[in-house]
């Protein structure tokens, strides 16, 4: 029997709630009132589910509402934070400013302070000596202490200042180091004949002890002298009828490194008065004696020990002090024998503007020196000293670099660094002699190790000990540049033979070398390194000589590098007249002397010598 | 006599330093500015030249590097002045060409011993 259904689906919110059937065999009053009872369920079901729904919808919505509110606070919160710290970096950058104004503020007050009072000071001082002397001279003895009272009183406030003034100096970091080379010895003498007066005052007895073969030290030359004088001067003040002994010896520290430093170790010892370990402590700050009461009974200012530190740590050197009360003090000053200047960060130099080809474009009567080292540190020194003298200075890393550039560049001279790794410096000596085109050119050795004699015999010109010193490596320099070879000159030649014939002729009478084979070649060495004078070949594959002519003589740089044209071509009267326009001098292949070409060569160049 | 040129403006300092030179038993002449001191020099030919390095005009470094420059004033010796006393003064002379130097206030002694050993250097 088919039996026919009505199937409706309940549904709601995507789910199945369940089915409203109607059945065919009931019958139909039954069939339509269960319908309807089946309906009013399924509205009611359907309103339940509705409404649980709603609820839920509404608890979603409240949520999400809620969230809202919260992200809403906290954006506002942040945004609070980040204006208020917005205003406090500005607060800090203004209080920073004003900082650093009233710290120059303060350091030009103090300069200008230091001058406007030492000239009335000088005054002072002066004429009360000058009415001493009258006083002597004139036998007025019963003023001469009351005069003498005054002069004093005018240095020991001179002391002050100075001393004021130092350390102002070295806080507000205007302090440089300035390394030069000194006789131990000298220095010693120097100090020790300055205090002998006032050892002899206190009656004490002065010993020096300093071997005679101690040597020179390199260190900045006022700042040990001053802390040594702060020192012995210490030790005859705080002493009577002692003795103050000054012992320098050579001592050997050996770094964790495994190099091997040497020290110059400077002992003050006394048989003064001596200090309690409390003391001891707060020697070295500023404003602090050992003792107030000391102030009154010795003077000073209580900076000296404080200004003796500063220096000596700038110098890479420590002084201690060891001292029992009563019985006497000893200073003990350590210096590195060598002294390295300390770079601050603002003045590292930036190795990526020292390219070949950033520092090429230089004009052409710049003389170039090609730095060749390994250490970070020593190129940046020389490059700094050099390009502060107007040199222009390019840098290789390495021998083989080295090598390489100067190939490239032909400088006017070459620093050449001993201990490299692969290549080192005398292999590189060694190319460098045994190139035609780069045997002239001037090599300064420069090491910690000394080897002026392997150095000299494999050719260089001279001999820099590192550290290197400014002032002999601007003197060396100076001298050998002044002296070295002319040029460089730009050969191009498609003829090997005739090339290197011709390069020969030039090395041989002192010239530098470019050398190219071939027009492109030709060009990317004048781009590199613009050369004082080209000799060119007309005939040439690719680009011809006359092309080049017209490329440089249409390039504002180089339109006057002067050109002498040497050419196996017979010129046409109308060509010879024309080249002759744009070129210094024509010679004819086969048709010169070669002492010609190189009188005109000195013609052409000596002739050109202004700057382009 | 012994003379020596004393270049500084500071009229004080200038009379103290004279009269006690003088005193001393030196020639003493004087010049008020580095341009006058270049002329003095030149004239007068002083055995030894006491320089006041902050001059008004041409200081005391320009001036020295004059006198140095010139192969009539060269050989005499220069003994630099200076009131700063900063660090790297000292340095500052010498590379102008100063023979040696000495900071103010004078200590007479001690700048007549440096003269001394500039004006008799085997002595």
């Amino acid at each position: 029997m088919l039996e026919l259904f009505i199937v409706i689906p309940i549904v709601a919110a995507a789910a199945l709630y369940g089915f409203v059937t109607y059945k065919k065999e009931q019958s139909l009053r039954l069939k339509r009132e269960q319908l309807i009872k089946n309906l009013q369920e399924a509205e009611r079901s359907l309103m339940q589910t509705n409404k649980r729904l709603e609820k839920t919808i509404q608890e979603r919505v409240d949520d999400v509402q809620r969230v809202n509110d919260r992200l809403c606070d906290e954006v506002r919160e942040r945004k609070l934070m980040e204006s208020l710290l917005a205003h406090n970096v500005k607060i800090a950058d203004e209080a920073r400013e004003r900082a650093e104004e009233a710290n120059r503020t303060k350091s030009e007050f103090l300069a200008n302070m230091s001058h406007e009072l030492r000239t009335p000071l000088n005054a002072i001082i002066g004429y009360s000596e000058i009415l001493e002397e009258d006083a002597i001279d004139q036998g007025q003895d019963s003023l001469i202490n009351d005069i003498k009272k005054i002069r004093n009183a005018g240095k020991h406030l001179l002391s002050l200042i100075n001393d004021v003034l130092d350390l102002a100096k070295i806080e507000s970091g205007k302090v440089d180091l300035y390394l030069e080379s000194f006789d131990i010895n000298k220095l010693v003498k120097d100090v020790v004949d300055t205090l002998q007066p006032t050892c002899e005052k206190n009656n004490n007895k002065m010993v020096v002890n300093c071997p005679e073969n101690i040597g020179l030290m390199r260190s900045d030359f006022t700042k040990v002298r001053q802390s040594l004088f702060n020192l012995l001067s210490n030790a005859s003040k705080f002493t009577h009828n002692g003795e103050v002994k000054l012992t320098v010896k050579q001592e050997v520290f050996k770094a964790k490194t495994g190099e091997a430093q040497k020290f110059v170790h400077f002992l003050v010892q006394d048989t003064g008065i001596g200090m309690k370990p409390e003391h001891c402590k707060k020697l070295f700050q500023a404003f602090s004696q050992a003792d107030s009461s000391t102030t009154r009974k010795y003077g000073g200012t209580g900076l000296g020990l404080a200004i003796t530190q500063n220096f000596i740590n700038m110098m890479g050197g420590e002084v201690a002090v060891e001292s029992e009360y009563g019985v006497g003090s000893t200073f003990t000053l350590k210096l590195p024998q060598i002294a390295r200047q300390i770079i601050s960060k603002a003045e590292e130099f930036d190795e990526s503007t020292a390219t070949v080809s950033s520092i090429l474009v230089n004009p052409l009567h710049t003389k170039t020196v090609l730095v060749i080292d390994d250490n970070h540190h020593d190129r940046k020194f020389l490059h700094r000293y050099l390009s502060n003298e107007g040199y222009n200075v390019v840098m290789a890393v390495n021998g083989k670099q080295g090598l390489q550039m100067a190939k490239e560049i032909v400088p006017d001279m070459i620093t050449l660094d001993v201990m490299m790794p692969e290549m080192d410096g005398w292999e590189t000596l060694v190319a460098l002699k045994n190139d035609p085109f780069l045997v002239n050119i001037p090599v300064v050795m420069s090491s910690i190790i000394e080897d002026r004699h392997l150095a000299q015999t494999l050719g260089a010109v001279d001999y820099l000990s590192k550290p290197v010193d400014k002032e002999r490596l601007l003197k060396v320099v100076d001298k050998h540049i002044a002296r070295s070879a002319r040029g460089p000159i730009l050969v191009i030649e498609d003829d090997p033979d005739t090339l290197e014939i011709t390069c020969d002729l030039l090395v041989q009478a002192g010239w530098l070398i470019q050398a190219a084979e071939n027009s492109t070649e030709a060009l990317e060495i004048i781009e590199k390194s613009p050369p004082m004078l080209i000799l060119l070949d007309l005939m040439m594959p690719e680009m011809d000589g006359f092309e080049v002519i017209k490329k440089l003589r249409y390039h504002p740089q180089w339109q006057l590098i002067p050109i002498i044209v040497i050419t196996s071509v017979e010129l046409s009267t109308s060509e010879y007249a024309q080249l002759s326009k744009q070129v210094q001098n024509i010679f004819q292949k086969g048709k010169y002397e070669l002492q010609d070409l190189l009188n005109e060569v000195n013609e052409v160049v000596s002739s050109s010598l202004v700057p382009i | 006599m012994t003379k020596i040129l004393i270049v500084e403006d500071n009229e004080m300092n200038l009379d103290m330093l004279s009269r006690r030179l003088a005193r001393k038993g030196y020639q003493v002449i004087t010049a008020m500015d580095g341009a006058e001191g270049l002329q003095m020099a030149n004239y007068e030919m002083p055995d030894l030249i006491l320089m006041d390095m902050s001059l008004p005009g041409m200081d005391g470094w320009e001036a020295t590097r004059h006198l140095k420059a010139s192969p009539d004033t060269n050989t005499i010796p220069v003994i630099a002045l200076t009131a700063h006393a900063m660090v790297g003064d000292r340095e500052k002379a010498m590379e102008a060409g100063c023979n040696d130097y000495d900071t103010k206030p004078v200590e007479i002694d001690r700048l007549i011993s440096k003269m001394e050993n500039l004006l008799n250097p085997y002595g």
